[in-house]
């Protein structure tokens, strides 16, 4: 009864604030509610930015549902109004009122509008829409578009995607871009076996006044008994490893590499045949890379000669090196290389050739040539067809694209009936990137501009090239139609695919679609089923942990040198972090892991290096595979993956705050509140006078901070008994206190010192625990919390919106069909894809 | 930007009158170029008066460093004129007359450690926050406003990556041209008269695909709801507005492009040639600015794991500046910074020599200097160092604001909005011209 008074009270409260006309004048309650609130949050004294006078009811201006939504929290926890303004008991009846509202207000959107406003295509899902369309799974042109903004965790959240007339301008370039690389007016391009054989053709020693290779002539690499021995991974700009040839054609190619691991006994006379090849005492790996930039493919060295082989796509013309993932910097200071005519004993790896072969070419013209042009004919062009030159072609990816004239040509697609030819090609083309059957209307709009280039005598394709621009201009392509209600067939099956595959439907899906099939549960859920099962899915796979588990930034920073000497360079050890989490993430899709392996689990996903790091035995070779965890291991879920502490860390200095907001936010999903503009920043400092838990005392001191900090701190203190790369640690590292420690990198002695303990301890909600699986086992404790995070961030990335007050009871929803299921990974993504929220608008 | 209703008169550049000389011969640099201009801008300049367009040209030139600068070897201790000069201002002695250093100063409510770099020219609150929307940078403001004047209405250039400091009115970010090469082109190589033509014939070509997806996108609006609309709203607005955007270029593309006695330059790959690279962008901005090809250019100077190419550094920026108080890679970061100094010393250097008929360029030329972190080591983004050169203002002092209670750098953005000849009181989050900041 009290609680009925209020909320009709509060009504009067709520609408009294926006219209700024306080009926509020002999009432009580209503009274007491202004003295709560206003007085901190008008327009003198706005704090946390929040203005009530300013804040319209939710009936007038739905705008205003995420700020009511934060009020409603803070009241609901207790957290507002401060000092105990207002009873429990009215602020609880506060709360309530407020909510029916909420609820009312957002399911009256939902039902009306919709959750998801046009949401647009990011620049991924643009990249891989082109991927799919044209066949080309190599294409690369998303660095042509601006960057998307992010909101929820996610970069494609449709209400934060403003639109500018740089896209537009970058949808023309990137659509060229890729025009021209589907088109391929050309002939086949002529496939080519180049093979290098190290110790004759490559730049990988030194050369005598008579270019001549000299045997031991350098400290990095050394001819021994045929082979080239390589002594040193790359990293500068004077690399002996570089191979002499580039392949200037895109596609896919085939390396074969004759090599073995090995072991060096060199006495130091300089003369080639007193050095000893020996068996290799450690398992090798070695790459092809692309200089500064990414990994063909780590394969394992075999410790007898052998020839390994594997196909990679080039993009053209790239710069290639060989890379020994095992073997030490060379660009190490100090001096660290062993001189040619000192002795030397050490790991090496031994390459004999080196074979490259492509591109490697199935049919042609290639699939994406037809289809744009189906069969018609390609020929070459010339002045008596009456049709104007055609435009020269393209080499090169994305902005870097440049003219380019193909040999004999120029050439060009013949129709000899161009309005038939252009309309059966267009409805094709349409059909395919718009995600459902296009009207006659439509394609008349498109070809228009194609016969108008006709009508000008331009050719075939140059006229087509301006109808398929418009094409993959037009908001049809671009965004995504959905109407308010339950989503029709093909925009469900856009939702679906944009989901799984992070990208358009295939011709399976849409026949769903069109037989109207995929509205019933059972055929979604084979559908899902299918599509996790397809290699596609790992875009999913590392789309989304990149971006909730901050993946993306792995590469922000490096480990210090001074401190940390042994990762100096080691991409591989960095490659292999991010292979981990995304093969943890697949292995939990595979196995209907739940939101417990969030947390803890008793394998974990490895390879050799990642293994060494965290000091697990008898792990050989770079492939990653499921490696069981010894009892009593720190390792296990998410939260002690390397690259997880890697991101976390600023690679000098690690902050439990920095980490523990970081576990609060994405593991959890109670991010806390953003500090305060006057909190400040603690200096790192490596001088080992303090440690950070030093320097973070006054938090506990001062009870303005403590109350955030209680929350925020403690589970960065447990993971604090891991360094800045993820290996474990006792004590904190220092360039200054502390005590010297000498240690063997590779095989070059390093110093670091050794300061003050760690002290992995804290206390969480009033619970004590003494190291990260004492934390562990008091985050288990409220597992539903931690599946409820999983869940609003799939959700929120299934649908483009992020979670609004009515989608809470969907969320809880979520959890009940997967309780029994310990909320199974596959079980949360099929429960996500059978909401309303998935189907509905 | 709002549109008028006559659809004709917008398509059609030709029908307009305008008050701005015809031809204005602009000497300087080896520099001899005929000022063209088109008849379709003036109406559309609003904030501009004709009189203050046939004034003197005022340019704006925006650089931001984006790990940081060293507080301790840029800001002097005395307030006013006649403070002794850090080792920073010292590199740049011989222009410490024409430029204001400030201290205090930082952007309310831009915090976020390195996502403030997104915000140096807009001052949008919270970039590392979810769902942040960025605003409307500083030159795109100016832009929309007396872009019309020049070939290109602004240039956004980035040092290394794609990004950049320009983020247009729907926030966002323009990408940033990075290739030396092809800015030089589009600046200043003419085509052949084919070339001319043949792209007319794109230009051409792209309007009348906008045309249609536009026809298309208003067929599309009345058949979605009100939520949808706005998107499509926009999404027509922009492709208008890139329509308008082709009719300009097209217009100029007739005209010829400014001749001059420079080289194209070449392009720097090496990552590790920050300094070069920025060299050559300063170049390229001294011809632009001298041509007039331009008055608004901006400059990010992305930074990052990779190690400068200068003596002495052993180490990549990024990972100096979490230096920790270690003295060696304090001394690092200081020899990289000096480097930068030295670069920006060169340009204000060039930039004077340039003369013009008024006095040398630097004069009308408002270089902007910082960074947007006050301490790259802690990641905080409070206390900024900047500094302002040229442009018509009375230098020559540090302008000392409370360390404590920072004022806000937006007001000199307000500051600078005027010295444009734009006639604004607020921007972003300033809502007044900068305290003790004097027009020359």
């Amino acid at each position: 009864m009290v609680a009925a008074t209020i909320i009709i009270r509060i009504g009067i409260v709520l609408s009294a604030w926006a219209a700024a006309q306080c009926a509020a004048g002999d009432d009580l309650i209503a009274k007491r509610i202004d003295n709560s609130c206003v007085e901190c949050h008008d327009a003198d004294v706005h704090k946390a930015g929040l203005r009530l006078d300013q804040l319209k009811p939710l009936a007038q201006d739905p705008a205003g549902l995420p700020m009511w939504t934060r009020i409603h929290d803070r009241v609901e926890a207790g957290e507002m109004p401060p000092k105990k303004k207002l009873g429990a008991e009215e602020a609880r009846a506060f709360a309530e009122a407020l909510a029916k509202e909420l609820m009312a207000t957002d399911r009256e959107r939902q039902r009306t509008a919709g959750r998801v406003a046009a949401r647009r295509l990011n620049r991924v899902e643009y990249e891989n829409s082109l991927r799919d369309l044209f066949d080309l799974p190599t294409l690369e042109v998303k660095d042509i578009l601006p960057p998307d903004p992010s909101s929820g965790g996610f970069d494609n959240v449709a209400n934060v995607q403003d639109v500018s007339y740089v896209h537009i301008a970058r949808y023309l370039e990137a659509a060229d871009s890729a025009l021209d690389a589907a088109m391929a007016l050309r002939p086949k391009p002529v496939s080519k076996v180049d093979r290098q054989v190290f110790i004759e053709n490559g730049r990988f020693f030194e050369e005598d006044d008579h270019h001549k290779p000299k045997p031991g002539g350098r400290s990095e690499s050394r001819v021994v008994h045929e082979w080239m021995a390589l002594l040193r991974q790359p990293n500068s700009a004077q690399s002996p490893w570089d191979l002499h040839d580039r392949m200037d054609e895109p596609g896919l190619y085939r390396f074969r590499i004759r090599c073995k691991g090995i072991a060096i006994d060199s006495p130091g006379t300089g003369d080639a045949n007193d050095d000893k090849l020996l068996p290799p005492t450690v398992n090798h790996v070695a790459s092809v890379q692309v200089k500064d930039g990414r990994f063909l493919h780590f394969f394992d060295v075999p410790a007898v000669a052998a020839v390994v082989e594997f196909t990679a796509p080039l993009l053209g013309n790239e710069h290639l090196v060989f890379y020994c993932a095992t073997l030490d910097d060379r660009g190490q200071p100090g001096g660290s290389s062993p001189p040619a005519k000192v002795p030397y004993k050490g790991p090496g790896i031994a390459v004999e050739w080196m074979e490259m072969e492509g591109p490697l070419i199935e049919q042609w013209p290639p699939e994406s040539h037809r289809r744009l042009f189906g069969d018609l004919p390609l020929v070459k062009w010339t002045k008596e067809s009456g049709l104007r030159e055609p435009e020269p072609s393209t080499i090169g990816t994305g902005l870097e694209r440049r003219p380019w004239h193909p040999p004999g040509g120029p050439y060009m697609v013949e129709s000899k009936h161009p309005a038939e030819d252009s309309e059966r090609l267009l409805r094709a083309f349409m059909e395919r990137a718009y995600r459902r059957p296009v009207e006659a209307g439509e394609v008349r709009r498109m070809q228009a501009l194609a016969m108008e280039g006709v009508a000008q005598k331009r050719c075939f394709q140059d006229a087509m090239r301006i109808a398929y621009k418009a094409v993959l201009t037009s908001p049809d392509f671009l965004f995504f139609r959905e109407a308010p209600g339950r989503l029709d067939g093909y925009a469900l099956a856009s939702r679906l695919s944009y989901f799984l595959w992070r990208s358009m439907p295939d011709d399976g899906l849409l026949a769903e679609a069109k037989s109207g099939a995929l509205g019933r549960t059972e055929v979604l859920r084979s559908e899902v089923e299918r599509m996790l099962n397809d290699p596609k899915a790992g875009r999913l796979v590392a789309d989304f942990t990149s971006q909730w588990l901050d993946q993306c930034n792995i590469f922000a920073t490096v480990p210090d040198r001074p401190l940390y000497p042994e990762y100096f360079c080691d991409n591989y050890l960095i490659d292999s972090m991010l292979g981990e989490t995304t093969a943890y993430f697949s292995e939990m899709l595979k196995g209907d892991l739940g939101a417990r392996q969030v947390i803890s689990s008793d394998f974990a996903m490895l390879n050799e290096r990642l293994a060494q790091l965290y000091g697990i035995k008898g792990v050989t070779g770079c492939a990653i595979r499921k490696v069981p965890l010894p009892a009593g291991s720190d390792r296990g879920g998410f939260l002690t993956q390397a690259s997880i502490l890697k991101v976390t860390a600023n690679g000098l200095t690690t902050s439990p705050v920095k980490r523990g907001a970081w576990v609060l936010d994405h593991l959890l999903g109670t991010p806390p509140p953003p500090p305060p503009p006057d909190a400040g920043a603690i200096e790192p400092d490596t001088r080992g006078a303090t440690t950070i838990r030093e320097q973070l005392s006054k938090h506990r001191a001062n009870p303005v901070c403590a109350t955030c900090h209680a929350m925020i701190d403690p589970p960065g203190f447990a993971l604090e008994a891991f360094d800045v790369m993820g290996a474990d640690r006792q004590r904190y590292r220092s360039v200054g206190k502390g005590d010297e420690v000498t240690a063997t990198v590779g095989v070059r002695e390093v110093r670091y010192h050794l300061g003050m303990p760690i002290d992995c301890s804290g206390q969480l909600a009033g619970a004590a625990f003494n190291d990260i699986n004492g934390l562990r086992t008091l985050l288990l404790a409220d597992e539903p919390q931690i599946a409820r995070n999983l869940a609003r961030r799939l959700l929120t990335f299934a649908t483009g919106a992020g979670i609004s007050f009515a989608d809470r009871s969907a969320v809880e929803g979520l959890l009940e069909a997967t309780k029994d299921k310990r909320y199974g990974l596959r079980s949360l993504i099929h429960a996500v894809v059978e909401s309303d929220q998935f189907r509905d608008k | 930007m709002t549109w008028p209703a006559d659809k004709d008169t917008t398509m059609n550049p030709l029908n307009r009158t305008s008050n701005l000389p015809r031809r204005t011969l602009l000497k300087g640099l080896g520099v001899a170029l005929a000022l063209p201009f088109l008849d379709c801008m003036a109406p559309r300049l609003g904030a501009v008066e004709p009189s203050s367009a046939l004034a003197l040209p005022r340019r704006m030139f925006c650089i931001e460093t984006n790990q940081g600068i060293l507080p301790q070897h840029f800001f002097p201790e005395q307030p006013g004129r006649g403070y002794q000069p850090t080792p920073y201002l010292k590199i740049l002695g011989d222009h410490l007359a024409d430029l204001t250093v400030f201290s205090g100063v930082s952007l309310p409510e831009v915090d976020g450690g390195h996502h403030a770099e997104l915000c140096f020219l807009t001052g949008a609150g919270h970039p590392g926050r979810g769902g942040f929307r960025n605003t409307i940078s500083l030159d795109q403001f100016a832009a929309e406003r007396i872009g019309l004047l020049t070939r290109f209405s602004s240039l956004s250039w980035c040092v290394d990556n794609n990004n950049s400091l320009s983020f247009t009115g729907a926030g966002v970010m323009i990408p940033g041209e990075n290739k030396q090469s092809r800015i030089f082109k589009r600046l200043f190589i003419q085509g052949t008269p084919d070339e001319v033509e043949a792209q007319v014939g794109r230009l051409r070509e792209e309007r009348s695909i906008l045309d249609q997806v536009g026809e298309r996108t208003k067929q599309l609006n009345g058949e979605v709801g009100s939520a949808d609309r706005d998107k499509l709203d926009q999404y027509f607005t922009s492709l208008r507005e890139l329509e308008r955007r082709l009719v300009v270029a097209e217009e100029w593309e007739r005209r010829p492009k400014p001749k001059i006695d420079a080289k194209m330059p070449a392009d720097i790959n090496d990552r590790a040639a920050v300094i070069e690279r920025t060299r050559s962008m300063f170049d390229l901005a001294r011809l632009a600015f001298a041509s007039d090809s331009t008055r608004l250019i901006t400059l990010y100077i992305n930074q990052d794991f990779v190690r400068p190419n200068i003596a002495g550094v052993t180490d990549g920026t990024h990972q100096l500046t979490h230096h920790g108080n270690q003295p060696e890679k304090l001394a690092m970061l200081k020899l990289i910074e000096d480097a930068q100094f030295r670069e920006l010393a060169g340009l204000l250097t060039a930039l004077k020599a340039a003369k013009e008929p008024h006095g040398s360029l630097l004069d009308t030329t408002m270089v902007l200097y910082g960074t947007n972190m006050g301490s790259a080591n802690a990641h905080s983004n409070d206390n900024l160092p900047v500094l302002l050169a040229g442009g018509g203002f009375k230098h020559g002092s540090h302008l000392a604001f409370d360390r404590k209670k920072n004022y806000p750098l937006t007001n000199l953005y307000v500051s600078m909005l005027q010295r444009l000849g734009i006639e604004t009181s607020q921007f972003s989050s300033g809502v007044a011209t900068m305290h003790g900041l004097e027009l020359a």
